[in-house]
């Protein structure tokens, strides 16, 4: 893989953060990945006012954004970045990872600048077509 | 509750990862090369999922390998053993005979740390999370990550609220 990829992991499911970033792992070792619980943390992530948060630098990051969560959901997420200063989009694909199949909720997602949206669980294949594709853009 | 085929991929997710996370002693195995055993007691609610999540994959360059048990005599040759759909006083009787072994046992009935199963899969708020029989854990000669640990929460088997 070309440049310098990193994956944030934005769901207060601590438990799925785990198991997807070692499924992530398992299929690209060199992708590095990090996760925050809301979306609030997600954008001092993206801000670099996170702990050990250091998006500067990279190539491509890839987020893959849950809907439900507490503090600042997925959507809210969203309409805060688009209106944040200071965080450079242009090398981010956002990915709503959600067990909601829900058509208005993805029809919401889909107004907002993001990649896909994608149903829960996360698994390897999705990960390796998400890496193949974003890499092309 | 209805339980999703998605809840289910989460739960065949950390079986995988209790392959990673878990140190078995050495006498847990025939030989270095011996594969590392998930076994399934009673129903299967993972379909092939949980046989093609482990192809190719090892546990510390031990092969993995998923085998189905209906008899409680075979279950010693397994390291991760999930039971489901058994009922109480069987599953008691289960659990009990894997105290012998090395085997790590996974369930999510009611009563299943009660009987001294290790790890339990519950349903919060459609959030699969993890108990863990912090008694048996100390019991066991068995070692889980510390990153796994984190993950869950700590109960007694003897508590009145199991």
């Amino acid at each position: 893989m070309q440049g310098k990829m990193s994956i944030l992991l934005v769901d207060d499911d601590e438990a799925a953060n785990f198991l997807n970033s070692r499924l992530i792992e398992r299929v690209n070792e060199d992708v590095q990945v990090n996760s925050v619980l809301n979306g609030k943390e997600a954008l001092a992530y993206l801000a670099g006012t996170y702990p050990n948060s250091s998006p500067e630098g990279l190539d491509k990051m890839i987020i893959f954004l849950d809907i439900n969560m507490p503090v600042m959901d997925g959507f809210e997420f969203l309409e805060a970045l688009e209106i944040s200063e200071g965080i450079d989009v242009s090398n981010m694909s956002i990915i709503v990872l959600s067990s909601s199949v829900n058509d208005r909720d993805v029809a919401r997602a889909k107004s907002h600048q993001i990649y896909d949206y994608i149903s829960k669980p996360l698994t390897k294949d999705k990960v390796r077509h998400i890496l193949n594709e974003t890499m092309k853009n | 509750m209805a339980q999703s085929a998605q809840e289910f991929q989460v739960k065949a997710s950390f079986l995988y990862n209790l392959t990673q996370f878990t140190n078995w002693p050495k006498e847990a195995f025939a030989s270095p090369e011996s594969p590392l055993i998930i076994g399934l007691y009673g129903e299967n609610p993972f379909d092939s999922f949980l046989e093609e999540l482990i192809i190719g994959e090892q546990s510390r360059g031990r092969p993995l390998m998923v085998r189905h048990f209906s008899n409680i005599r075979d279950v010693a040759s397994c390291h991760i053993l999930y039971i489901r759909g058994i009922p109480e006083l069987k599953e008691k009787e289960i659990l009990d005979w894997c105290g012998q072994y090395h085997i790590l046992t996974v369930g999510e009935s009611d009563h299943f740390i009660r009987h001294g199963g290790m790890i339990r899969f519950i349903n919060v708020e459609n959030k699969i999370k993890f108990q863990i029989n912090a008694t048996a854990a100390k019991r066991s000669p068995l070692r889980i990550s510390s990153k796994v640990l984190r993950l869950s929460e700590m109960v007694d088997e003897n508590s009145d609220e199991m």
